[in-house]
């Protein structure tokens, strides 16, 4: 028996499989994928950002010119197996996208192409669906390449920012899992961060949404912050409201939020938003001589009401374009599956709802009272 | 033939051995068949498969307490030879099957995840020589190189559940609602029979447990264990990604690992490393299962002399039926209509056998 193992283990370094497999070297690690419209009708233009063998080697770290780092090949295809197909063709190495960071598509996309890509790459095996999604208002290429100016590499720059959600003001990173997810579950149009380049520096401030099959609704800054907000995502907000004693400036410390809904017995859907948001007064009104009790109380009275007026007004935008970057169907979904389902069309009843906005703002830190 | 206490078990390692050999690959794709069938109540569908599981293991090993050495195989042997034989033969090759179905399993769910061009074959033959190396032994052998792997790859598995729950959104979708579906629930039950590929095996392990001093038997607390882990993949899955999402994946709990990334920590891919993890437990399955079809046939010929070369045996047409015979075969085709049949069939059996010996005994006792 003995020599029967003996064997066995001897033969052993001899069965490793390696005559059919695929060594690291010979595969092209994709970190990030633009997606722009392409030339012909119904084409993609696909570009894929991998790193060289000298970045994977290390050097640098991740930061410095990106353009040495990198190659970027691209193909034009009708969908992203035969984008993959056609590079591969043209490069010595096998496409491989189990790295991949983030997708990038530009904002200008057909929405029948932008869903289609969306549901062909859920489907890709190889991918973790940990990666991140975003639309771009310059092209994706664009997007996907260190603009002059820019120090961090695109796929780093993304990866931190959008992971670190105490650096930024919102968080608005939307990972494949969770957009894939989303568009699962009925009572939900899918939001993503719109990424600009301006001045030479990446600005992610904004959010695109849209409903499968329709154009995107692009929210500008403060409408999309008032969104985040919302959401629960908004971390360090500036508001300036004005009261009786003149501007004063609140700083958002983070706020949590409550969506419901329920449907009367005429089928009409009534949503209700609560936030409760906690923030510093940076700056007191400028006729106010010391932050008193009162003054705090009256600050707080009035950050509420501009936030208010803001949430109401961004909701009356969403739904005159029909597109829930609220989740409020989702919330309502999840509390009552089947009265989500019984109403058919989410985009169509969120139009027709009723919303009720409550804002409650409590000034929690004040810091020195003069 | 196995009478000195000597060679038995701890009792520690009598309810590792036995989770080891009824958790199983089936989980991935378990938490996907519970939703669709039961809804709402596939925790309840669960939880009843395995409330029911423990009580077979509780009888089975009740019932055999009444047999000589507890050991239904060999005492069937003995008192009825004609029943004996075909049924510990037919145990052999259950036990094949099973080991078969977990490995071609395993290697339909891991060429999903792994590298594509990745050489399988060679994980199959790895496998193939571990899995031996422990499996010629005793089950005292066996057991402690169950103990040490598949403790700490649980363990792995069990702390990535644990992270997974820290951010579940939709745990609320778990709470079982007014309307239970009793149809639903027993749909959801006989689907997912696969979870119980192991169970039959436990019958063969009887001989070698201690007497439970908690007068809850070791292979009972073993399953009952099994359940847990199960119950908490299954919430841990459908918590973090949500039912809807769940029915859209073919390995829910795959997915659900895939998405745990942890931030700052020197392998952010947590979660993929545990997919990968689940090799050892794989190993360990399949080790146990080949093991148990050599027991049924050192039972069947009362010899313990040969068990290296019927391992081997049993070794050399488990992975000539994988790479030759059924490559990566979908996973749900090779649960649904291989392990779920043979895992009712075998626990069925076993269950029978051991009841009627025990009356049978009961019966000759009485005049007396």
């Amino acid at each position: 028996m003995r020599r029967v193992l003996a064997a066995a283990l001897a033969i052993l370094p001899l069965l490793t499989g390696c005559g059919n497999a695929t060594s690291i070297d010979t595969r092209a690690l994709v970190v990030g994928i633009a997606v722009d419209k392409g030339q012909k009708a119904g084409e993609l233009r696909y570009t894929f950002q991998v790193p060289s063998p000298q970045a994977l080697g290390g050097g640098g770290g991740g930061s410095g010119s990106g353009g040495n780092k990198f190659y970027y090949p691209t193909a034009e295809a009708p969908s992203l197996a035969s984008a993959i197909s056609l590079v591969e063709d043209r490069t010595s190495r096998d496409i491989y996208l189990g790295q991949l960071k983030i997708v990038l598509l530009a904002l200008d996309l057909p929405p029948a192409q932008r869903d289609e890509f969306l549901r062909e790459e859920q489907r890709l095996g190889e991918v973790d669906h940990t990666e991140w999604f975003a639309f771009t208002k310059p092209s994706a290429a664009t997007v996907l390449s260190p603009p002059p100016n820019q120090e961090q590499l695109p796929s780093l720059y993304y990866s931190v920012h959008f992971n670190c959600r105490a650096c930024q003001s919102t968080s608005m990173g939307v990972e494949a899992w969770k957009l894939d997810r989303d568009q699962m579950e009925p009572g939900h149009s899918a939001s993503l961060p719109i990424i600009d380049i301006t001045d030479g520096q990446y600005s992610i401030a904004t959010l695109g949404t849209y409903n499968p099959g329709q154009a995107t609704v692009v929210f500008n800054v403060s409408e999309s912050a008032y969104i985040m907000l919302a959401l629960g995502e908004m971390h360090k907000g500036v508001i300036e409201p004005t009261t009786p004693l003149g501007l004063a400036v609140v700083r958002s410390l983070g706020a949590r939020t409550n969506r419901r809904g329920r449907v009367d017995s005429q089928g009409r859907v009534h949503l209700t938003l609560k936030v409760k948001m906690g923030g510093t007064i940076a700056e007191a009104p400028h006729q106010a001589d010391r932050i008193t009790p009162e003054i705090s109380q009256m600050v707080s009275q009035a950050t509420s009401d501009v936030i208010r007026t803001g949430l109401e007004e961004v909701v009356r935008k969403a739904q005159v374009h029909g597109v829930d970057p609220f989740r409020f169907g989702q919330a309502m979904y999840r509390q009552n599956p089947a009265a989500v389902s019984r109403l058919g069309s989410w985009p169509q009843a969120f139009s027709k709802a009723v919303v009720e906005v409550s804002v409650q703002v409590g000034t929690l830190r004040q810091g020195i009272t003069v | 033939m196995i009478r000195d206490r000597g060679r038995r078990v701890s009792p520690l390692e009598s309810v590792v051995f036995t989770t080891a050999a009824t958790f199983a690959a089936g989980i991935f794709i378990a938490p996907r068949i519970l939703v669709a069938d039961a809804g709402r109540s596939a925790g309840i569908a669960l939880v009843t498969l395995y409330v029911l599981a423990v009580v077979w293991a509780t009888v089975l090993a009740r019932s055999a307490a009444h047999l000589p050495n507890r050991a239904p195989g060999v005492t069937l042997v003995q008192r009825l030879p004609i029943l004996g034989y075909p049924w510990l033969a037919a145990v052999a090759i259950a036990e094949l099957v099973i080991a078969s179905g977990g490995l071609a399993a395993y290697q339909d769910m891991i060429t999903a995840v792994e590298l594509p061009n990745f050489s399988i074959l060679s994980v199959t033959v790895l496998f193939a020589v571990g899995a031996w190396t422990a499996a010629r032994h005793r089950m005292q052998g066996l057991s402690r190189v169950v103990l040490v792997f598949f403790t700490f790859f649980t363990a792995l598995v069990l702390l990535s559940l644990l992270l997974l729950l820290t951010r579940a959104e939709e745990m609320h979708t778990l709470l079982p609602t007014t309307h239970l579906s009793l149809s639903g629930i027993a749909t959801a039950d006989v689907d997912t029979l696969f979870l119980f590929s192991g169970l039959g095996t436990l019958a063969l392990t009887l001989p070698y447990h201690v007497r439970s001093e908690s007068g809850l038997p070791h292979i009972a607390t073993g399953v009952a264990v099994t359940g847990a882990l199960t119950l908490l993949a299954f919430v841990a899955t459908v918590a973090t990604i949500g039912p809807d999402f769940v029915l859209a994946n073919t390995w829910p709990l795959v997915t659900a690992l895939r998405t745990l990334v942890l931030r700052n920590f020197f392998l952010d891919r947590f979660g993929l490393v545990v997919v990968f993890s689940w090799s050892a437990i794989t190993l360990c399955f399949l080790a146990i299962h080949v093991w148990a079809a050599g027991e049924a046939i050192c039972q069947m010929v009362a010899d313990e002399r040969g068990r290296g070369w019927w391992t081997l045996g049993g070794m050399i047409i488990v992975v000539g039926v994988v790479v030759v015979g059924m490559g990566p075969v979908h996973e749900e085709t090779i649960a649904r209509s291989v392990e779920g049949p043979a895992a009712l069939g075998l626990a069925l059996g076993w269950l029978l056998v051991t009841m009627g010996l025990a009356w049978g005994r009961k019966l000759h006792a009485a005049p007396q």
